[in-house]
């Protein structure tokens, strides 16, 4: 098992219906990701803004972490894991 | 109802990481804080160290704590339980709720519970185990007696049986000595135990055994305090070492989150109390009671390092850790006709600390000696990441 930090922007194309926000799809360094499941969710807080952070698993079967920021509506890539 | 989520940092990591489901997980740098139901099949224990551990089990992931991460997501968990009652007392991995006169307690406790349960399990991921009872060390010990991701209920009236079997350990208030000593008389089962009359439990466990007799018949007559006795905390370094700037650093550290949260409840104590561990296994405490009580970092620091200091032996130190003790709400403080202006000063600085740390975490000021830790330890929002979350309180 590999974690790498990654700490980039990305851009996401998510669902905000119902109250919640389910990411479901990703574009990192050009290539488009498809979210195959939402692993879990949780909140943190930064200041003012609220950090909700995602485990996703992408169609490829790579794990990744991302967070969006309520503050400034960004997204980012925290880490991804592979199985080595 | 008792909740307690089952393997909390390791089974936290397998919902994050779905790969790890299955595989032996422990949490920890230097020693085991916490280990998932795979790893310990395999014989891996809490507090164990780390290069044991992988000894024990080649193939066991290791992985580092996030604080923070833990604590968003039992928020979560805690944030159901809130659902079904306001009284809901929280800690690290558990949590008591009081269900008396809401609309859960008119409602079958197994339907209750398998329903939290799964609403966890859906919307937040971590198995939990639950059990009902009409006092709280019963659900507790009902929970016990099915973990993990169990559910149990101890109808009203089955209590004294319920704990009839439980080994005597198992009540609180009855330590692993006490337990050793009756285990030597043949007493192991709290059925045993009963037979004793209350003075000779007097006789073992002096003023608890009074109490520790209503335990065995599975009444519980536990208050729960309105506030707090003492603020403690403590972490072992993450390495044994006699580097004094780094032990003091340390220390200082662990005094500003003490005084953190006692400015927080609004609590003054009485005194402080540091402990120290050495690499040898040797245990020391020290208390000091204050002239003039203050609940000010470099006062408690000044304290608890002066302590330190008379503890001090030529030997590595293992672990570290502050005790506020004595603690009274700020209201109830006698009044003092010479106020020192500088600790109002002080007061004041430290409130305006403590309000940039609750909006950005505690790691948005790094002050004092702590400053000494930047290059030794990493930082995330909730402060440094010490050695073992779970023992550090």
């Amino acid at each position: 098992m590999l974690v790498e930090r990654l700490d980039e922007k990305i851009k996401v194309r998510a669902d905000f219906g119902g109250g919640t926000v389910k990411p479901l799809v990703f574009m990192r360094r050009g290539q488009i990701h498809r979210v195959a499941k939402v692993n879990c969710y949780w909140m943190d807080r930064e200041g003012t803004a609220k950090i909700h952070y995602f485990s996703v698993t992408s169609d490829s079967g790579d794990v990744y972490q991302m967070h969006l920021n309520s503050d400034d509506l960004t997204w980012q890539l925290d880490l991804v894991m592979v199985e080595s | 109802m008792y909740l307690d989520i089952d393997a909390f940092f390791p089974s936290v990591e397998q919902v994050r990481f779905p790969h790890l489901k299955g595989k032996p997980v422990v949490v920890g740098s230097g020693v085991v804080a916490s280990s998932s139901y795979e790893a310990r099949r395999r014989g891996i224990r809490t507090g164990m160290p780390i290069a044991q551990a992988v000894r024990i089990c080649p193939e066991v992931v290791v992985l580092k704590g996030h604080q923070h991460v833990y604590a968003a997501f039992a928020e979560h968990i805690f944030e159901r339980c809130r659902r079904l009652s306001p009284l809901v007392e929280t800690y690290l991995d558990e949590a008591f709720c009081d269900l008396a006169g809401t609309a859960a307690a008119r409602r079958d406790p197994l339907e209750v519970g398998a329903e939290l349960r799964a609403v966890i399990r859906r919307e937040v991921g971590p198995s939990v185990t639950v059990g009902f009872a009409t006092n709280r060390m019963i659900a507790k010990l009902a929970a016990k007696a099915v973990k993990p991701d169990g559910l149990a209920w101890v109808r009203p009236g089955g209590e004294e049986a319920f704990m009839e079997d439980r080994p005597v350990g198992d009540v609180p208030g009855i330590g692993h000595v006490a337990a050793d000593l009756l285990r030597q008389i043949n007493v192991t089962r709290v059925g045993h135990l009963k037979q004793f009359p209350p003075r000779y439990l007097e006789a073992i466990f002096g003023k608890r055994g009074l109490l520790i007799h209503e335990r065995l018949r599975g009444r519980d007559p536990y208050v729960r305090p309105s506030f707090p006795k003492s603020i403690s905390r403590e972490t072992s370094l993450s390495r044994d070492t006699s580097d004094r700037g780094e032990i003091t650093a340390t220390l200082y550290y662990l005094a500003e989150r003490a005084c953190r949260a006692a400015r927080s409840l609004r609590a003054l104590p009485a005194s402080v109390e540091t402990r120290v561990r050495y690499g040898d296994g040797e245990s020391y405490a020290m208390r000091a009671a204050y002239r003039e009580t203050s609940v000010l970092d470099r006062a408690v620091f000044r304290l608890a390092s002066g302590l330190l200091d008379r503890m001090y032996r030529r030997c590595r130190v293992r672990l570290v850790g502050v005790t506020l003790s004595g603690l009274v709400p700020a209201d109830c403080e006698q009044g003092v006709l010479s106020r020192d202006p500088e600790a109002d000063r002080l007061t004041d600085l430290y409130r305006a600390l403590d309000s940039v740390r609750a909006k950005f975490g505690h790691s948005a000021v790094i002050a004092g000696r702590s400053v000494e830790l930047m290059s030794k330890l990493e930082r995330d929002s909730y402060g440094y990441v010490l050695r073992t979350p779970s023992l550090t309180k």
